[in-house]
This record gives structure tokens, C-alpha cells and sequence, in this order.
């Protein structure tokens, strides 16, 4: 999407908020504000008018803004969000799940194509990010301004995963989809599918072999939660792992206990996961935890044949059971 | 730590010696040096002939994991007939190699905690016994703001030994008794430097000094020692809606240094260990009762800023911040240290 | 070789107890734990087993449709079935985890559970998760 895209696309935005909050159709709107470098941006919660302007929508807002959703339980406040489609499907997976009521959530889906991330940005562009003037987007390229000469990227090795097989097309649960006439969607989907984190190169590998890969990347977790924290659908209140009643894992970060930490955390939203990402981008040490998740998510849906996050009636697999389930136990 | 402070030397090491003088460094030495390893680069533990890398922004983890581990065993006790307890100090000697001038400032600031009141022998015992070779910054990342801080990325005289990047060598500025007598043990990796290395090493040094591109103005910080009139400030509950009460920012803190002490028991033999706790975690402050002071992300997340900015000033005299931009890069909501002081003195 | 076994307390704990009572022979190796049901099993517990570095985990229930709580043990299975294929991935064999159904009538079956359990892992060349991994400065 150009530039002048996403300026008409904020005030389109900005306005449509506005009838929202004057209208008191919500109580507030969690939405995207400019963040404190040119390639970020934060959530932000606006309940006034006189915020408005603080609202943006460029392609930097990479956040899942539906984990401002969970843990609002007691609080009966109508809340409007900005969503992209793969937010779409978390916020689908909260409906679903009793964390939410679809009534009082106002969904805005804006036009997206993809949204950068960035931390594979900044990999890319290495300490020379901080002289950026401007980014103009050039189809399959993005173009870095900078003082000296230009920096040309191409734009699919800054979108996160996600975006590669997204086909960025309205979902039947937004209340509004907000889109822009010279550009339309067909237009946008030149980005071409990519299978998703792959596999195989795991799936090869002998049990030890396997074992010693996760176990390198869990020795580097420091237990800093951000992983659980920021997932939509992971919504428990009190979490096994801060319980009163028993230390599960040992404080310190042990191996050990991180496996059990990681593989309990996917295993706990395996049926709610909807590949966000949000859990791999904001790690600090970069452990794959897509992977894990992936993987489940393809092991329930050839074995149940379920996929989270699609409709807001599906049962979820863990919720039900059918006589006839494979069984491979004696 | 090391305050004796003779008149600095200045030498030259070649870069493609650094190498050899690590491996021979490793015969006496447990050295530390940043290594690259899932496009993250870190102090890890050196071996002979292996990787390491002197070009890098900043290392993920700040150092203070050297001298405050994430979980350090402080003792085993052993129950048979009498108690016995046996301590764990790490007595080796160290060398950590390529610290950037705000994390060996972070290092200065913990000492006054480590120092205070009750000597911390763990911490203490490792600071005397590492030397510590930093490396200035010359092209600082876009999340730095030390400046802010007056803290000068291209010197650092806290350091034993300080090196500054002359693109084929390392101009190597001795700063201590305990740096020269690591010199002199290795005459052959080392020539004297002349006055125009010295100088182009200034010079080099200078552009670091600008083009940051956050940052804030020392003097406004002072308004957070009005803690009553800062306590109340909207700006806690407008930060405690986004936070996701992870504890990234604690724990990439170069100051951070907040700490649990656990003890674990099998039969008749344990330990105590202590390892890092989060002002950002419900747990931290929960109490047995269940009273909980801090129970909301809004307390929480005011304790983080108010004891960096406001109660560490009041006790140690000094902000406890070092502008390394380790909070500012891995938030994942992107609150910014800079701009929540630009908030609160911008009224 | 090391044990844990999950036993569902109506009737693989009654089955273990028959065993015992029946005087029937089975390999020393398990620890049994008693659990209100099989669907009690959070799956923490049994990677916090396998990540002590226990040899396998064993967990135990009704038959499917006699579940003393109706439908437990089928939900037991569903999450099962899915925790075996991510212990896999994650590099542990999976016939480290295994799940019984046997009735408090079946004492035998029990016993031969058991046997059942500790000849499979005895088949297996890959050795558990390690006791102390983990990379120290």
C-alpha cells in the first residue's frame, strides 16, 4: 500500500471513531498510536475525541490489539477495535470462549497488506535504521530515504509469517471494513502463498537430535512471560505458573523447567492458537515458538479436523468428544 | 572498583591479534566475550579459537547476568547429625571483554547497592576479581540514548581497559594498575601508541557523541523527586492499559537488580539459591496473607519508573538508568523511558 | 527404570489394589499416583515427569463409556492423542507416554500394563530428557 493509502485510510479511520465515540456506540477504542521510532507504533486505549488525532494506521502496526480483550471479565464496557484480518481470528477464539460478547465489541477491519515487522526491519537495515527520512513502498520493494543514497528491500523479507498466506479479505465477523477505492483488495494479494514455518527439517531429525534443539533455545528463556502475556487466547486470570497453591516450575529458569513452561503454554492454547505470532516476535532470545504451535495446530486439524479461530460456532476439539475418536491406547 | 588511577597509558593492538591474545588469555583467565548466536549476540563463556565478534551495537543481555546471574547457588546445607553448610563464591579470575561504556557505568550503580548496608559478598567477590576491557561505541543503535545520561559512548575510564575501534587496530587506553600489569604480561600483542593515533581515536569517537535519536534533558528528570505530586500522575494509568506486565524490561535492565531467595530441600540436603524477580510480576510482591500493595500493572509499572528515576536518586544519588535502550528495543507495547519523563515534564 | 503411573481412582486405582490383593506379579518399576479421574491429567504433570527424567509415564482409566464421571476418559484421550504427538516434536519418544484402560475387575490387565509398559521402553534406543541439561557459564 502507498503512503497517501495509508494517510486516507487514518482519516477514514479517525472519522469513523469519532461517530463511534460521539455516538457512544463504544466506550472506548483501542487503536494504534505512533510509537517513539519512525518503524513502530503502540497500542493505545482512546476514550476521548480530543485523542483522536493520536490514532494512525500505518504499516508498522504489527501489534494484536485483541489481547487488550482477555482479562476484562467484571468490567461490562462496549469497546471498539481496530483489526486487522489475522486479529480477526484471536478475537473469534474469545467470542467463542466466553471472554467476550460479541455485542459489545465493535470491530473495525481496516485494509491491510501486510504489516512490517520490525525486528526483521531493523535486522535488515542493521544501526543505518536510524538515518531512515522516509519509507516509500515500490511493489515488491520497499524504498529506505536515507540522506546519502536510497536502500531498496524487498517488502516480503520484512512481513512476519502471517502475512505471507493471509489473503488480507474481509471477515463476516467485522462490524466494518474500511478500504479505499483506488486500491482495492485484488490488487493487494499479489503476495503470493509460502507455506507456513516449516517443519521438516524438525520432523527429520532423530528424537535426540530433536530434544537438543529445543532444549538449546529453552536454556536461553529467561522467563520473562512476554510470550504468555502477550497472547490473545492464552486468558486464564491466575496462571498455573504464578499459582499460590504450587510451584510447578522452580523460579529459577532451569532447562528443565522452561521445557515444561513452553510445551504446556502451547499444549494450554493448542486448540485457541490462530498463528498470530505475537508469542515469537516479542521473545527477546528468539526461541521458534511458532513452531510448537504450528505443529499442533496442524496436528488437531488432521486429527479433528479443526481449525481455531475460523467460526465463532465451532466447538472447539478439547470441548467435545465422539465415541468413535481414534484410539491408539489399549 | 579499582580505584587506584595512575596516569593512563595508550597502546595499540592490531585486530588480527586479538585472537591469539584470547587464547592466551584463556590459560589464566575465565573470559567472557559477546558472541553471535541466533542472530543475538551475548557474553558467553570464551574457548580457545572460538567465536566471538567486536562488532555489535549491544549485547541482548546486559552483564550484570555476570556478576548477578539470573539464579546463582548461594550455599548447600547438608543435615546428618550437624549441620553443614558450604558456601558457593565464585573466587576465579575474569576478564569480560567488549563492555560498552553504559553497561560498565550500570556496573558502577550496582555496586552502591551491592556495597550497601550489608556487603553482598556473591556480587563483590566477582567485581574484585574480573577485569573489565571495554569497547566504545561509534555508530550507537537507534534505541541509545547514554548521552542523556552523560555518559560519553566513546570513553569510559571506569573500565581497566578501554578500547577504541581504529579500524584495522584497537587504540587500548589502560586505565588502572590492575590493566597495566595485563599488559605487561603480554608485551608482544602491544605497541606504544603515538599522539596521532590518539587523537584520530578522538576523533573517531566524536560522532558517537551525537545522532541519538531519543533521549531526554538530565535536569528534567528532577521533577520525579516530588513523589507526591508524581505518584498520582495520569500517566501511570494510561502506561498500566497497554503494559503487558511481562518482564522484559527488568530483566534486559542494566540496573535492574531485583532478586528472589529460594530455598529447596531434598530429604536432608538443599540449597539456597537466589535468582532475578520482576517488579512487573503480581508474584513480587504478593504477600503470605494474600494482601497484595502492588496488585494493579498501574502500581507496578510506577514502581519501575519511580525507583529508577525518584527512590534510587534520593538513596544513592544517582538515576538508575544508563540509557542502554534495552527497554526501549524489546517492549512489546513500546513504552519508552524517554517519553514517559518527556510526559511528565512537558506539563 | 522409572515409572510414574496416573492411576483414575474408580478403577485402574481398584485394578492396581486387585493386583495386589490377587497376588499378581508385575516389574517394580512404577510409582503410582492417584488422580480423581484420567481427565484430572494437566499435561504439566506428565512433562513434569518426563522432564525429571523419569524412563516413561503411564496414565490409566476407565474403559471408554465407563467412566465413573460418564465422559471424562474420552476427553482424556482427545488431549492425549495430541500430547503424544507433541512430545515428538519436542524430541521425546512418545511411546514414553502411554494410556491404559483398565477396570477395577482387571487386576490381570493391570499387572500386564505394566509389563506391557516396561518392555516397551525397555525396546527403545533413545534415552530420556536429560537430567541436568542446561548450559552453565
Amino acid at each position: 500500500m502507498k503512503n497517501q493509502s495509508y494517510v486516507e485510510l487514518t482519516n477514514i479511520l479517525k472519522q469513523k471513531i469519532d461517530r463511534l465515540l460521539s455516538e457512544k456506540i463504544v466506550d472506548y477504542m483501542i487503536v494504534y498510536e505512533k510509537g517513539s521510532l519512525w518503524f513502530k507504533t503502540r497500542p493505545k486505549m482512546i476514550r476521548k475525541q480530543t485523542d483522536m488525532e493520536k490514532v494512525i494506521w500505518n504499516r508498522y502496526c504489527q501489534f494484536n490489539l485483541s489481547t487488550f480483550l482477555k482479562s476484562l471479565s467484571g468490567k461490562d464496557e462496549n469497546i471498539g477495535i481496530i483489526a486487522k484480518k489475522c486479529d480477526l481470528g484471536s478475537i473469534v477464539e474469545l467470542i467463542k470462549n466466553n471472554q467476550i460478547k460479541k455485542e459489545n465489541l465493535y470491530i473495525l477491519q481496516v485494509a491491510c497488506d501486510g504489516v512490517i515487522n520490525w525486528q526483521k526491519l531493523e535486522n535488515l537495515l542493521g544501526t543505518k535504521v536510524a538515518k531512515a527520512i522516509e519509507v516509500e513502498e515500490d511493489s515488491p520493494n520497499l524504498v529506505i530515504k536515507m540522506p546519502e543514497r536510497n536502500i531498496e528491500v524487498l517488502k516480503n523479507d520484512c512481513l512476519p509469517d502471517k502475512c505471507l498466506i493471509c489473503d488480507f479479505q474481509p471477515s463476516p465477523y467485522a462490524n466494518d471494513f474500511l478500504t479505499i477505492v483506488d486500491e482495492k483488495i485484488e490488487d493487494i494479494k499479489e503476495i503470493k502463498s509460502q507455506p507456513l514455518p516449516n517443519l521438516e527439517p524438525l520432523d527429520n531429525m532423530s528424537y535426540e537430535e530433536r530434544l537438543g534443539y529445543w532444549l538449546k533455545h529453552f536454556s536461553r528463556c529467561m522467563r520473562c512471560y512476554a510470550c504468555r502475556n502477550v497472547c490473545p487466547v492464552c486468558y486464564c486470570s491466575t496462571c498455573m505458573f504464578d499459582g499460590q497453591e504450587g510451584l510447578w516450575i522452580s523460579k529459577e529458569s532451569k532447562t528443565s523447567d522452561n521445557y515444561v513452561y513452553h510445551l504446556t503454554r502451547a499444549f494450554h492454547v493448542a486448540t485457541l492458537c490462530v498463528e498470530c505470532g505475537e508469542c515469537q516476535r516479542v521473545c527477546p532470545v528468539n526461541i521458534p515458538l511458532m513452531k510448537l504451535n504450528s505443529k499442533l495446530a496442524k496436528e488437531i486439524s488432521d486429527t479433528f479436523g479443526y481449525q481455531a479461530g475460523l467460526l465463532i460456532d465451532d466447538l472447539s476439539p478439547f470441548k467435545t468428544y465422539c465415541q468413535e475418536d481414534p484410539d491408539e491406547f489399549k | 572498583m579499582n580505584s587506584n588511577n595512575p596516569e593512563r597509558t595508550y597502546f595499540l593492538i592490531k585486530k588480527s591479534k586479538v585472537q591469539s591474545l584470547l587464547n592466551n588469555l584463556y590459560n589464566e583467565y575465565k573470559l567472557f566475550v559477546p558472541v553471535e548466536e541466533e542472530e543475538v549476540v551475548d557474553f558467553r563463556r570464551y574457548e580457545v579459537d572460538g567465536n566471538f565478534t567486536l562488532e555489535f551495537t549491544n549485547t541482548l543481555l546486559p552483564p550484570k547476568g555476570l556478576f548477578l546471574p539470573q539464579q546463582e547457588t548461594l550455599f548447600t546445607f547438608n543435615y546428618e547429625r550437624d549441620i553443614s553448610i558450604e558456601e558457593k563464591i565464585e573466587v576465579s579470575r575474569r576478564i569480560i571483554v567488549g563492555i560498552r561504556p553504559c553497561d560498565s557505568k550500570s556496573l558502577t550503580i550496582l555496586d552502591e547497592v551491592f556495597k550497601d548496608v550489608n556487603e553482598d559478598v556473591y556480587y563483590l567477590q566477582k567485581r574484585n576479581n574480573t577485569l573489565l576491557i571495554g569497547l566504545g561505541c561509534t555508530n550507537p543503535q537507534i534505541y541509545c540514548f547514554c548521552s542523556s545520561l552523560e555518559i560519553d559512548p566513546g570513553k569510559d575510564i571506569s573500565v581497566d581497559i578501554f578500547l577504541t575501534d581504529l579500524e584495522d587496530s584497537y587504540l587500548v587506553s589502560v586505565n588502572t594498575e590492575r590493566g597495566q600489569l595485563l599488559i605487561k604480561d603480554f608485551p608482544e600483542y602491544f605497541e606504544k601508541a603515538g599522539e596521532d593515533e590518539i587523537t584520530r581515536a578522538l576523533e573517531i569517537q566524536s560522532p558517537a557523541r551525537e545522532g541519538f535519536s531519543v533521549g531526554f534533558d538530565k535536569k528534567d528528570t528532577e521533577v520525579f523527586m516530588d513523589v507526591e505530586k508524581i505518584f498520582e500522575h495520569p500517566v501511570w494509568e494510561e502506561l498500566a492499559e497497554t503494559c503487558l506486565g511481562c518482564g522484559i524490561c527488568t530483566y534486559l535492565c542494566s540496573t535492574c537488580h531485583c532478586f528472589d531467595i529460594t530455598d529447596e530441600l531434598t530429604k536432608n540436603e538443599g540449597r539456597r539459591f537466589r535468582c532475578w524477580d520482576s517488579c512487573q510480576f503480581f508474584s513480587f510482591t504478593n504477600m503470605a496473607s494474600g494482601h497484595n500493595p502492588r496488585p494493579d500493572r498501574k502500581e507496578r509499572i510506577r514502581q519501575r519508573f519511580m525507583h529508577k528515576l525518584s527512590y534510587f536518586v534520593s538513596r544513592y544519588g544517582c538515576i538508575a538508568c544508563v540509557g542502554c535502550g534495552r527497554c526501549l528495543k524489546y517492549c512489546p507495547v513500546d513504552i519508552d523511558i524517554t517519553r514517559v519523563i518527556g510526559t511528565i515534564t512537558n506539563e | 527404570m522409572e515409572i510414574v503411573a496416573f492411576c483414575c481412582q474408580w478403577c485402574s486405582y481398584a485394578g492396581a489394589d486387585l493386583a495386589g490383593t490377587s497376588r499378581l506379579k508385575y516389574p517394580a518399576d512404577i510409582r503410582i499416583i492417584k488422580i480423581p479421574c484420567s481427565s484430572r491429567i494437566n499435561p504439566t504433570f506428565i512433562l513434569k515427569a518426563l522432564s525429571k527424567g523419569v524412563d516413561g509415564v503411564m496414565v490409566a482409566g476407565c474403559h471408554p463409556g465407563d467412566c465413573h464421571y460418564a465422559t471424562g476418559n474420552y476427553f482424556t484421550r482427545r488431549r492425549l492423542t495430541i500430547l503424544k504427538r507433541l512430545l515428538e516434536f519436542s524430541g521425546i519418544n512418545p511411546e514414553r507416554l502411554q494410556l491404559y484402560w483398565i477396570s477395577a475387575a482387571e487386576g490381570g490387565k493391570f499387572a500386564e500394563s505394566v509389563r506391557d509398559m516396561v518392555s516397551r521402553l525397555e525396546r527403545l534406543q533413545d534415552k530420556p530428557f536429560p537430567r541436568n541439561p542446561g548450559i552453565s557459564l
